[in-house]
């Protein structure tokens, strides 16, 4: 489903990451490691088209993004540090915006539905019609994640979800994650903790081993 | 679409935060007020210099309302998502366009006609001022949106903005004096229009996309 080959990642005309191989199949989950300042984010950049590597491959469904680029990043969907919300607007505004954005076709009914019932899970359906700005920065994450929950894409590319998020909330997290890889997706995410579930077969890359 | 999505939610937004709008406006009168004190109503050279007053004070104004045009989205860390798409970060860089014309410089060049004629500018005069304006901010929005999306990483970017974006700006205060000083001394000005038009023609076409990959750069370097 999802190859990298021989990746290496510059910045500032230093290059930071080499030689990054791995390969993630539909329903598996990969969590990648390493310690501060190593080149995660970057990584992950790479990966989502924001970063150029500097040579190297990624395969989407066996295709090289590089000849059809367009069907891999509308088959992803990616969270960063930044929680991407748009201050002044309410919760509803920012999820309907993206999702009207990042998909082809959009059934305003439909969609209600999706964002109350993720919503609901997260615990933030009172703060629905609440601008973004009145939100604490756990709800701000919450919402960076329904975003990416709803946006109907195979491949997560999450930068550090678990941040500010109550065990609660992680545990609503990881149940979405575990519904996301039996519906045959994928995920790639970086964190620090490693209070997962027992229940689920995480693979690692640590980017230690590529610096 | 998508277009017509980032135009909505730029409005909505726009409509929720009102200082935004009314301070570039708001500087625009106030610094064309200041000359007025300056000239003194009853002076005849008022009227001689008010196009050119009302030049300085909406290039003053523009500089001030484009360094805030992406600097929200860019802090908040939208604009990154929209870069990830390259035909969400086109619409993204047309519909911005869009509404700074909209939301910037129309209630600029309202409030200068109606400026122009209560200090009895010609009609003739007023309505040419008020098309040189609408074009010349027209390549000024274009070529400044361009320079803000190159320099959007970079914090305290206005004076380096003015630097680069005059000499880029010097024809077209060119041709719209020209067009001025035709109008009022009844010479032919349709060609000046006619050149500052396909600036715009030009321009208008090649921005979004030069937009989009300006503010890609930015986020790689």
């Amino acid at each position: 489903m999802f190859e990298v080959k021989n990746l290496y990642i510059d910045i500032s005309d230093k290059t930071i990451l080499k030689n990054v191989c791995f390969v993630l199949n539909k329903a598996q989950i990969l969590q990648i490691t390493g310690q501060n300042g190593i080149g995660k984010t970057s990584f992950l950049k790479s990966l989502v088209n924001l970063l150029n590597p500097v040579s190297g491959n990624i395969y989407w469904n066996g295709v090289d993004i590089k000849s059809n680029k367009l069907d891999y990043i509308n088959n992803i969907s990616y969270l960063s540090h930044k929680n991407y919300l748009n201050e002044s607007l309410t919760v509803q505004e920012n999820l309907e915006y993206f999702y009207k954005l990042f998909n082809s076709s959009f059934n305003k009914k439909e969609f209600d539905l999706n964002l109350k019932s993720i919503l609901s899970k997260l615990n933030i359906l009172n703060k629905r019609y609440s601008q973004a700005f009145k939100l604490s920065q756990g709800q701000k994450q919450k919402v960076a994640l329904a975003r990416v929950f709803l946006s109907n894409k195979k491949l997560w590319i999450l930068d550090e979800p678990l941040v500010a998020l109550d065990t609660k909330s992680k545990e609503v997290f990881w149940d979405i994650i575990k519904s996301h890889l039996s519906n045959n997706g994928a995920v790639i995410f970086t964190s620090h903790q490693n209070d997962f579930i027992d229940n689920l077969d995480i693979q690692k890359l640590n980017l230690d081993e590529f610096a | 679409m998508k277009f017509i999505t980032h135009l909505h939610n730029n409005f909505i937004i726009a409509s929720r935060n009102l200082i935004d709008f009314i301070n570039p406006i708001g500087f625009y009168l106030i610094s064309i007020v200041i000359f007025v004190f300056f000239f003194g109503i009853e002076n005849n050279t008022l009227v001689q210099f008010l196009p050119a007053i009302m030049w300085v004070s909406a290039f003053l104004a523009n500089l001030l309302a484009l360094d805030k045009l992406y600097s929200q989205d860019y802090n908040s860390g939208v604009l990154e998502l929209f870069l990830i798409n390259k035909s969400v970060g086109i619409s993204y860089a047309s519909a911005k366009l869009v509404y700074y014309y909209i939301v910037t410089i129309i209630p600029q060049v309202l409030v200068s006609t109606v400026i122009s004629l209560v200090f009895n500018l010609s009609y003739k005069l007023a309505f040419i001022l008020a098309i040189s304006l609408l074009l010349g901010n027209l390549l000024f929005t274009l070529l400044g949106a361009i320079i803000m999306a190159v320099m959007v990483n970079i914090r305290k970017s206005n004076i380096l903005t003015s630097v680069i974006l005059l000499p880029l700006f010097i024809p077209v205060i060119i041709f719209a004096s020209s067009m001025l000083y035709a109008a009022s001394h009844e010479l032919n000005y349709i060609g000046s229009i006619g050149i500052l038009l396909s600036f715009g023609f030009i321009l208008a076409p090649i921005a979004p996309f030069a937009i989009y990959y300006a503010l890609k750069l930015g986020y790689e370097v």
